[in-house]
């Protein structure tokens, strides 16, 4: 449909101030958190395609005329949260209308007694949490983004917050979903429909990125605040030994509320006091490595800007010098409970640690790490205003695939780019590592085309070791091409429930699986 | 399903992949069975059914084929028997489909594992068999319903293509289309290997068995044991057909663990259940084998989920002294229960909810879930499968 009779139709389904066709607005909603757009206004490039309009409906039923209408005109419908997402699940099609949904932001139903609370999807997750927090109450979902993001895009994403090892990922919090489906019509599912939370219908929905439909109502289960939750940091020799402490703690039955093991550098960079195995500070230690080296390994202990963009264009130096720094692998411990029930836990811990050789470095680093634990992800922005890029690739696997696959992501990508990670989100039978990567090139082609290969090569090793191409970040457009990787014959399964749900196929399209 | 393929021509196109000694016809039967010996094979058979719009039937041993008009083929799956991984550190196995559930038990439980489900030897019930039917498992709040006990799996879905998620406890790739696939008896496709999640044996078990007088107040008391004591299984059956010398009405708990800990739990288990229940002579595996004791009849049976309110209605709607149905209420997870069902005819089956009334899943839910089936599978050739159980085609 021609632009302008677009804006008027929309005009006529929608109240004024509830759409925009401003052009700061298209400009914005171009683009998301996805890097590849961040690498674009590095290089000064306005977005190259751009939605007709931005609409503010207020319901669920406003919701519905949109979609209806879109579907009716084949007009490319786009979700949108927060816009917090970082691969570029956001990104509309040349002409689309996006639908941000953020005035849909009440809370509709809460009952202590059953556990559950019942919101609108464009509630932001810090005023969620603070809201049942003045009721006693916990969702236990806090991802870095928590202040930027909102309930609708967790569930699209299947996000994980921080304390992900005790209450889950969104996916296991999420027992029913009201959906405005592409074809317009209304589907309520698990305790939102009649039925519950075993509900099949909501595995599909949950991850489907606005392809299917447009979440207008998610119910959650929720938990009374535990009446302590307490911190510690622990050091260990090695990442092995690390990762070891972290399969005994799950398998034994303990459910950490955080469990975050760095690997020497990332320990280094989320600001952590690290030592060495004999106790040195490691900034110290770094500084008396010689000559270049210890250039570069002044620039990154400090992130200091001007540095940063000369080293990274050397990422497999860099990332031998990373491994000569003699930092110890350090782990943020949290559990939680009544005062006895924290204490055995800590009984439980210690004694596990220390048969993998780690050494109780006592609660200030934990404390440190909970103090910043929003602060770390915004430090990105330093790099990209030295001219550089950072993204992150977070995967998962079994225990026993971990090790192997963590070594082998870093010498693919490090050819490429110059990176580190850490271990969190710890399941009985294996956990996530989040790899964050940086590089550089002076102009942004170069650095797009080493941001591809990065990816290329990184997501090549995880798939090697059967990982996943993505623990809670989504796939949006980035990861859109390994999907035949991840789920061979996903494709079709899919195909099958957008016909039945989106038959126009208006619903963000491109995003996960690329039906063209 | 234009049901107009015949015998001979089925035979020649899965001759032209498998060796003719895997394929036999039956003229009298109308089916061709095919012995598969790879996952490679089943995508093959199952590719050529859908070209061919012709049934396929993996050959059950719990369940019945049922009649169909035309020809169709019966997939033998039993040589897809190998464990193909095995990792005690990460509490997984891998699992071909057509592996015996005992034979996998007794592999684990020599290697000191166990499932988190209990598999019945009412038959030699494979692997496939037990992912889609609901008949027959036990499980408690520990770890979970069956579905819970899958980490990731390959699956041949009704077009011949194979599918297959990553080896992960977790991602956000999309829809997870393991949970369609393993709800709904088949119809989204069948699986073929699983890694599913084991648990290592406990140093001792402990089992315990009830005889109950008041059905409603035992129901409510076991919510209460399920929590306070997390038992690894907890069972109550209503069993009209119970021969003689046992009970009718009972609850089964299973234990882990050892020392203090355990007859702790054991002590709260007793505490709890005091008042409702007596202490049964009754050996727990004799009750548990519930194919050889409570006798379901097919098509008289109901797979239901229930949330704790509408379990009480339930029982508390059952009439007095015994009443005509036969119930296995298991799970206890999440605040739901998974219940079968049976019952002889019509009228005593309307004391029952039905399969419509109390799913796990919403009416529009299951609408969309029907949808999305016959999309896939076109040429209907896993349309029939939950007919094999009992459900609905
Ligand atoms: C600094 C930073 C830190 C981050 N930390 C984390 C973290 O710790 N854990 C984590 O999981 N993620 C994290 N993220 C990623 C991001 O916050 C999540 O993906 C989040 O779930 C996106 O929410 P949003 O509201 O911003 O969604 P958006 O970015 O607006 O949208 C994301 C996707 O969801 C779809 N969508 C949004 N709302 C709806 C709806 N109502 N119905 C249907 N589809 C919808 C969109 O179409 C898009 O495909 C981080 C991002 C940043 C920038
Ligand atoms: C003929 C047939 C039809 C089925 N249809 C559905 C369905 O429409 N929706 C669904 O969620 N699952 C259905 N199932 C059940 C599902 O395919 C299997 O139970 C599967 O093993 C799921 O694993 P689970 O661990 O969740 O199963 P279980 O632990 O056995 O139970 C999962 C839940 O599904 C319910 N269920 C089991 N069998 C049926 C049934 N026949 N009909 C309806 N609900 C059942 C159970 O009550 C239970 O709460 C069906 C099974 C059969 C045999």
């Amino acid at each position: 449909m021609e632009r302008g009779r677009l804006r008027d139709e929309l005009k006529k389904l929608l109240g004024p101030g509830r759409i925009s066709f401003a052009p700061q607005d298209i400009v914005t909603y171009s683009s998301d958190m996805y890097p590849a757009t961040q690498i674009d206004k590095l290089g000064k490039m306005l977005p190259q395609v751009s939605p007709a309009a931005i609409c503010f409906p207020e319901d669920a039923a406003e919701v519905q005329l949109l979609v209806r209408f879109c579907s009716q005109e084949r007009v490319p419908v786009v979700p949108c949260g927060a816009g917090s997402g970082v691969c570029g699940g956001t990104l509309p099609p040349e002409g689309a209308v996006v639908i941000d949904l953020k005035r849909m932001d009440r809370i509709l139903r809460f009952d202590p007694k059953a556990g559950i609370i019942e919101v609108e999807p464009g509630i932001i997750g810090e005023r969620l949490e603070d809201w049942l927090n003045s009721k006693g109450f916990t969702l236990g979902h806090f991802p870095s983004s928590i202040a930027c993001s909102t309930v609708g895009g967790y569930v699209a994403c299947r996000s994980a917050g921080q304390y992900s090892s005790r209450y889950g990922k969104i996916e296991d919090m999420t027992v029913g979903l009201s959906v405005i489906l592409g074809d317009g019509n209304q589907l309520d599912l698990g305790i939102l429909g009649g039925g519950n939370r075993r509900d099949p219908m909501l595995a599909v929905i949950l991850g489907s990125e606005g392809t299917l439909g447009i979440v207008t109502q998610v119910a959650l289960r929720v938990e009374p605040l535990p009446e302590l939750v307490d911190f510690s940091g622990f050091a260990f020799v090695d990442i092995e030994d690390g990762i070891a402490c972290m399969r005994r703690l799950l398998r034994a039955g303990l459910r950490p509320t955080v469990l975050r093991l760095y690997d020497p550098l990332d320990s280094l960079i989320a600001g952590m006091h690290s030592t060495t195995a004999s106790g040195e500070d490691v900034h110290r230690a770094a500084s008396k490595l010689s000559g270049l080296k210890g250039l570069l390994a002044g620039a990154l202990t400090d992130l200091n800007e001007a540095g940063i963009a000369v080293a990274l264009l050397r990422p497999s130096m860099l990332n031998r010098i990373a491994e000569l720094l003699p930092a110890r692998c350090m782990m943020i411990i949290g559990v939680q409970g009544d005062k006895a029930s924290v204490a055995r836990q800590w009984d439980e811990v210690r004694s596990i640690a220390q048969a993998c050789r780690g050494e109780d470095l006592g609660p200030e680093p934990g404390y440190h790490w909970f103090k910043r634990r929003y602060a770390v992800s915004y430090k990105q922005s330093r790099i990209f205003a030295a001219g550089a890029f950072v993204d992150t690739l977070e995967t998962a696997t079994t225990w026993d695939n971990l090790v192997p696959m963590y070594r082998a992501v870093l010498k693919a990508m490090g050819k490429e780019v110059f990176l580190m990670a850490h271990f969190s989100h710890a399941y009985r039978e294996g956990c996530s590592i989040y790899f964050t990567f940086a590089g550089y090139r002076p102009t942004s082609r170069a650095a797009h085309s080493i941001y591809k290969r990065a990816w290329r090569e990184g997501i090549e090793a995880v798939t090697r070791y059967s990982g996943t191409v993505s623990h809670h970040h989504g796939v949006g457009v980035l990861k859109r091409w390994a999907m035949g990787r991840e789920c061979p014959g996903g494709i079709e399964l899919f195909s099958a429930f957008k016909k039945i749900m989106d038959p126009e196929r208006v619903m963000n399209p491109g995003k996960v699986y690329n039906l063209d | 399903m234009n049901g107009t393929v015949s015998g001979t021509r089925l035979r020649k196109e899965l001759g032209k992949q498998l060796p003719a000694h895997r394929i036999s016809v039956s003229d009298s039967g109308r089916y061709v069975q095919v012995e598969a010996d790879s996952a490679q094979d089943v995508c093959y058979v199952v590719s050529v059914a859908s070209r061919e719009a012709a049934p396929v039937f993996p050959v059950p041993c719990l369940g019945r084929i049922p009649p169909v008009d035309g020809w169709h083929i019966r997939l033998s799956l039993s040589r897809l028997s190998a464990i193909t991984d095995f990792s005690p550190d990460s509490g997984l196995v891998c699992v071909q489909c057509g592996t015996g559930m005992q034979r996998l038990s007794d592999w684990l439980a020599e290697k000191g594992f166990a499932l988190g489900v209990h598999p019945e030897q009412s038959c030699e019930m494979e692997l496939w068999e037990f992912m889609l039917s609901a008949a027959s498992n036990s499980f408690g709040p520990r770890f979970g319903f069956k579905r819970d006990q899958v980490l990731s799996l390959s699956a041949v879905l009704p077009n011949g293509r194979l599918f297959r998620n990553s080896v992960s406890p977790a991602r956000s790739t999309g829809p997870d289309f393991s949970l369609p696939l393993l709800h709904s008896a088949g119809r989204f496709g069948l699986p073929l290997e699983i890694y599913l999640r084991i648990h290592p044996l406990p140093a001792q078990r402990v089992f315990l068995t009830f005889a109950l007088d008041d059905l409603p107040a035992a129901v409510e008391r076991t919510w209460e044991v399920a929590s306070a004591a997390t038992p690894e299984l907890i069972e109550i059956g209503v069993n009209r057909l119970a021969p003689g010398g046992l009970p009718q009405r009972f609850v089964l708990v299973e234990l882990w663990g050892e020392g203090k800990a355990l007859s702790v739990r054991k002590e709260l288990v007793r505490k709890l259940l005091g008042d409702v229940a007596r202490p049964s002579e009754v050996p727990y595996e004799m009750l548990l084998a519930f194919e050889k004791t409570y006798r379901f009849v097919e098509g008289q049976t109901r797979h239901v989920t229930l949330s704790r309110d509408s379990l009480k209605d339930l029982v508390e709607g059952l009439p007095p002294g015994g009443g005509p149905v036969t119930l296995r209420i298991r799970g206890f997870v999440d605040g739901l229960v998974s219940v079968t069902a049976g019952c002889n005819d019509e009228a005593e089956c309307a004391i029952l909810p039905s399969e419509e009334s109390a799913p796990s899943g919403s009416r529009e839910s299951r609408r969309i879930l029907d949808a999305a089936a016959g999309m896939l599978d076109g040429s209907g050739v896993f349309m029939r499968l939950p007919e094999m159980w009992g459900g609905r085609g």
